[in-house]
């Protein structure tokens, strides 16, 4: 598969292609209140608010840096079949989310297969998988699906009518 | 990987741009092929933004795409006379210098002759004719230079025409494309999709399909 790879901090963490539709700079958002502290905010995407989520203050506890490598990965946001939250949009229906993170300048080729489970199961990053060797180093899988909290993503997606 | 190689600017002192010493070269040959010169050049991002750019990009994001990526029609626009036309550029082979085809005996109209391109002989027609479009004398002789032959190829069959001038291969929307206007000669109406303003220039884009079944039952 080919992967998209950014980076937190120092580490290195890939993105499948396939759920990426554009990366975008890191434009100026607007504030959304009483969310999170990783919900960075908000921008108009071709027409639609779009919320983005800053993957260094979800993992790091620090917000990304404000460089032109910064950017912001757009990706089709599974929305899970069950539990869907009441008023929420219908089960199965793809949204757009951005994902705030640094140096996002390179992409690579890998075998879904290469990533080995990490043996540290961290409960408050559920998101973050298995472990795969590239030529600098060990990269880890981010899984989108399990990138938010329940409450979070009825906050993010709720139903617009 | 030699700490020379390591450093931030090695294609300055023992790349291409230094002395050239570096193992590497053997195995890369210019240091854009390098893999260090990439990770340099990569960050050069780390950087903060340049003024304005944000906005730009602001604007960009917020816009809905105009055009639906590959729904654009790629068209070859060319003029006959006083008209410019267009055929998806997709059919075309071809756009070569002109040359006098070879008259056949008793075939007239839309059949110009054949002409010989690259050691082929291919059937060449007169769109002029078949669509009816009347050159003024005084056009006849001016202009000669921008003169060409097309080539364009449609299921098989390779067809040869001559047009006054080429302008040049326009990506258009096809929802873009007008009625005619009744001002147009009828006979071009037939064979056409719509007509499309390019710089000023009136465009009727050709019907690929009603063209040349029509030239098909004029050769018969």
């Amino acid at each position: 598969m080919l992967a998209l790879v950014f980076c937190l901090g120092d580490e290195r963490y890939a993105l499948e292609c396939s759920q990426v539709v554009e990366v975008a700079p890191l434009v100026p958002l607007r504030k959304l209140a009483q969310a999170p502290p990783y919900v960075a905010g908000v921008f108009v995407y071709r027409g639609k608010p779009v919320p983005v989520l800053d993957l260094c203050q979800m993992t790091l506890g620090r917000p990304c840096r404000m460089l032109m490598s910064t950017r912001v990965i757009l990706v089709k946001y599974p929305a899970p079949s069950v539990g869907a939250p009441p008023g929420g949009r219908p089960a199965g229906e793809q949204q757009v989310l951005g994902l705030l993170a640094e140096r996002v300048t390179e992409t690579t080729q890998c075998e879904p297969a290469a990533f080995a489970p990490a043996g540290v199961k961290a409960d408050a990053a559920p998101y973050l998988g298995g472990l795969a060797p590239d030529g600098q180093g060990l990269m880890q899988s981010v899984q989108l699906e399990k990138l938010l909290p329940e409450d979070v993503r009825a906050l993010l997606f709720q139903a617009t009518d | 990987m030699s700490e020379a190689v390591r450093s931030s600017d090695c294609w300055q002192t023992v790349g291409l741009s230094g002395d050239g010493s570096c193992e590497k070269l053997k195995e890369v040959v210019h240091c854009r092929n390098c893999e260090t010169f990439a990770a340099a050049g990569r960050r050069l991002l780390d950087r903060p933004p340049p003024e304005g750019y944000l906005d730009v990009w602001t604007r960009v994001l917020a816009e809905e795409k105009s055009a639906q990526h590959g729904n654009e029609l790629a068209v070859l626009v060319f003029r006959l006379g006083q008209e410019w036309l267009a055929l998806p550029a997709r059919l075309l082979k071809q756009v070569t210098h002109p040359r006098a085809p070879h008259r056949i005996p008793h075939h007239s109209g839309a059949v110009a002759g054949m002409a010989n391109v690259d050691g082929e002989l291919h059937l060449c027609v007169s769109l002029q004719a078949l669509l009816k479009i009347e050159r003024p004398e005084a056009e006849r002789q001016s202009d000669l230079a921008q003169r060409r032959l097309i080539v364009v190829g449609k299921e098989g069959d390779d067809w040869v025409f001559a047009v006054d001038e080429v302008w040049r291969v326009v990506s258009l929307d096809p929802s873009a494309l007008q009625t005619p206007p009744v001002t147009l000669a009828k006979s071009l109406e037939n064979y056409m999709r719509g007509v499309v303003e390019l710089d000023g220039r009136r465009v009727a884009v050709l019907d690929e399909e009603l063209l040349f079944g029509a030239l098909k039952r004029s050769i018969r």
